[in-house]
């Protein structure tokens, strides 16, 4: 029999506490809905650490049953409460309860027994949101979704759908400033070309298409494919596949391959004029990148200074936005808080499924001094503080500029300064330099994946 | 809208990623093929948008200038200039009547008398209906006291205003109904019992549906005078609801019918 979920959304009291929210609403559709068994579901299932999550979900194999052996979960669950010690349990975007579960389900997903969790969900019956995990990134994979009875069966649904798929699929990166010189294509060659280099699937995208910085970095520029990626986006018949090359950079001396990078080139056939005519404009690029999604461990994108079709195309394209910014350059501290406040929730309210988010701010930089370094931290307080304290906006810019506390430093990357004759050679710093590769990757550590 | 997708853009679409969904009824392929020789030669693009929808990943149909789509395909034109509009029925409708497509309808449940005489005017014409008298028309269905309740267009025959069963289909062209929901009709109760409330709630109901035979009827006053009546009666019991018409409160012969229907004597 079908499950009700109107009347089950009805039928859920208005001050229902934690116990009443996970029997009378999530149980019924973990097992009515999303069809797992009983079997399936493991109740209080240890993360790691001592930590338990609500509902760890995982389907059966003939031999393998995941109550019986409550090892590789693919979705987790954390319910709260509509009610909470007397007092309505509020959730909305950016407000403390809200980024508190946040940070409590990304905990439990990056718990050491959940390594084999793609999703996790969270709701109190009132809101609920689905967050997708890739490495040690979580983003979310819907929007905060306040339920009622006209959207509660898309919503479930749509749910039920996405947590099917527990295959892999690439994280889309774009690195982007709305200043110039902050270091964007210094860090899409290196960061990828380390990751490609300990293994990774790598796809590289120039997409700041007339300067080809990034095509020349990677010594590309003389690269031919298939067809260009400025034809591939204006006929809608083409697929991005035929505008991939792939890269091999070998040692010096030995016939060893380092590195093996698919790279998308930059071309001359698409100025600001003629985007207008490309079918879905800004989206275009999105479509395009989705379907290489499960052939590919990351997609990162170069794409130009200033708000235009490139960098909003990118962007919109991407899960999460790479924000490089100078520790000495107050405009690419300000503009990188205009990335944040106003750029990334535009696109977000036009994807409609929580995405893309920016992960905390780094700064490409050398000659710092601890004088230097303070100013610095005061600017971004001063930035932060423009703002009410609790506000959406102050939330935001806090975790970008604070992600641990507002006594850490930024994440700097140091030896940058030994890049520019790299790019002369035209090949990434990282195939050649000892203190550039551990820079990148500690920072692939810190940003993308713990586990490197 | 934005820059994340087409709405509201003119593009260059390619052919074969339109289609039509009902095939063109009314165009003949006369049509098709004399427009299609004139924009070849104009060098083969159409200045006058195809209008379409998004029906799926990159692929559009067409919602109006059918024609301009047909011609074009005929010609065998790779790419086809189009406004690319929103998938609502709202819209659509709205396209195809810009496009003089389909004839905008006039809302007659809430009509003026000038759209009425102006529509009547144009259906006389249209249609050849010499001995229809516009005037009379336009008055009786402007006076019409229950035509914001009308559901179908049939209750206009009921006015004997020249509009009859036969020609009936020709103003259906340019009329639409939205009507109002008919307050809900009160019980009948024995006027001598009734309460202040429940003949305020009657007379209310009354002016509200049979308005133009109660204009003169103000409800407050009307209500005070009719209880005060009642009480005043004693043991000489009127037979006839028509004992209210000597109350001068404005209700007179032609509010017997449907006085009668919420009240008993």
């Amino acid at each position: 029999m079908a499950l009700d979920l109107k009347k089950l959304l009805k039928d859920l009291p208005h001050d229902a506490m934690e116990p009443s929210v996970s029997m009378n609403f999530v149980q019924p559709i973990m097992k009515n809905l999303f069809n797992f068994s009983d079997k399936e579901r493991f109740p209080q299932f240890i993360t790691g650490k001592g930590n338990k999550v609500d509902f760890a979900l995982r389907k059966n194999t003939e031999t393998d049953i995941f109550l019986n052996v409550p090892k590789n979960p693919t979705v987790l669950i954390e319910v709260k409460g509509r009610y909470q010690s007397g007092q309505p349990l509020i959730f909305t975007k950016e407000n403390q309860n809200y980024l508190d579960v946040k940070k409590q389900l990304k905990n439990y997903i990056l718990g050491e027994n959940c390594q084999t969790v793609k999703w996790g969900i969270f709701t109190n019956g009132t809101v609920i949101q689905l967050f997708r995990r890739h490495e040690t990134v979580v983003i979310p994979a819907t929007e905060l979704i306040e339920l009622n009875s006209k959207n509660i069966i898309a919503s479930m649904n749509l749910i039920k759908n996405k947590i099917q798929d527990v295959a892999k699929e690439a994280l889309v990166v774009s690195v982007y400033n709305d200043k110039g010189g902050v270091g964007k294509t210094t860090t899409v060659s290196n960061l990828g070309t380390q990751l490609a280099m300990v293994g990774k699937n790598v796809l590289l995208i120039d997409f700041d298409l007339q300067q080809k910085d990034l095509t020349r970095t990677m010594g590309a520029i003389e690269r031919k494919v298939k067809i260009p990626l400025s034809t591939c986006l204006k006929d809608s018949k083409q697929q991005i596949r035929d505008c991939i090359t792939v890269l091999k950079y070998k040692h010096a001396k030995a016939e060893k391959i380092l590195a093996e990078v698919s790279f998308v080139p930059g071309d001359d056939g698409l100025d600001s004029d003629s985007t207008e005519g490309i079918e879905k404009r800004s989206a275009r690029l999105k479509d395009l990148l989705d379907v290489e999604r499960k052939n590919f461990d990351y997609i990162i994108i170069d794409c130009p200074t200033n708000w235009n079709f490139f960098s909003q195309s990118s962007v919109y394209a991407s899960d999460i936005v790479l924000i490089p910014a100078k520790h000495n350059s107050i405009a690419s501290l300000h503009n990188s808080s205009k990335v944040v406040l106003k750029y990334l929730p535009e696109v977000r309210a036009e994807r409609k499924d929580g995405c893309p988010y920016e992960l905390p701010i780094f700064f490409n930089g050398e000659d710092d001094t601890d004088a230097q370094n303070k100013i610095t931290q005061k600017e971004l307080i001063k930035i932060r503080d423009a703002y009410k304290k609790g506000s959406e906006e102050y939330n935001a810019l806090n975790n970008f500029f604070f992600p641990k506390s507002e006594n850490d430093e930024v994440y700097r990357m140091k030896y940058v300064a030994k890049i520019p004759e790299s790019d002369f050679k035209n090949m990434p710093a990282v195939l050649s330099k000892k203190t550039v590769t551990d820079m990148y990757l500690g920072f692939a550590k810190e940003y993308l994946d713990g586990k490197l | 809208m934005g820059n994340f997708n087409d709405i509201g853009q003119l593009k260059e679409l390619p052919t074969d990623s339109i289609s039509v969904k009902n095939k063109a009824n009314n165009i003949y392929e006369y049509s098709i093929l004399a427009t299609a020789s004139e924009i070849e030669k104009n060098g083969n693009y159409n200045p006058v948008p195809v209008i379409v929808t998004i029906t799926g990943s990159y692929q559009y149909e067409v919602v109006s200038n059918h024609l301009t789509y047909f011609a074009c395909k005929h010609l065998g034109l790779e790419k086809i200039y189009c406004i690319v509009v929103e998938n609502e029925n709202k819209i659509k409708r709205l396209c195809q009547i810009l496009n003089s497509e389909l004839s905008p309808k006039i809302n007659l449940t809430i009509a003026t008398r000038e759209e009425i005489a102006s529509s009547l005017r144009y259906v006389k014409e249209q249609f050849k209906l010499s001995k229809f008298d516009i005037q009379k028309a336009t008055i009786r269905i402007t006076d019409s006291p229950l035509r914001k309740y009308w559901r179908s267009l049939d209750e206009i025959l009921n006015l004997k205003c020249g509009i009859t069963a036969k020609n009936l289909d020709f103003f259906n062209n340019v009329y639409e109904l939205h009507p109002f929901d008919l307050p809900k009709e009160p019980s009948k109760v024995f006027i001598l019992n009734a309460s202040e409330k429940e003949i305020r709630e009657r007379l209310t109901y009354l002016k509200e549906v049979y308005s133009s035979d109660f204009t003169n009827v103000d409800i407050e006053i009307a209500t005070k005078e009719i209880r005060n009546s009642i009480n005043s009666i004693g043991k000489k019991k009127p037979k006839a609801i028509s004992f209210l018409t000597k109350l001068d409160v404005g209700i007179d012969k032609k509010c017997i019918k449907s006085l009668a229907t919420v009240f008993t004597v």
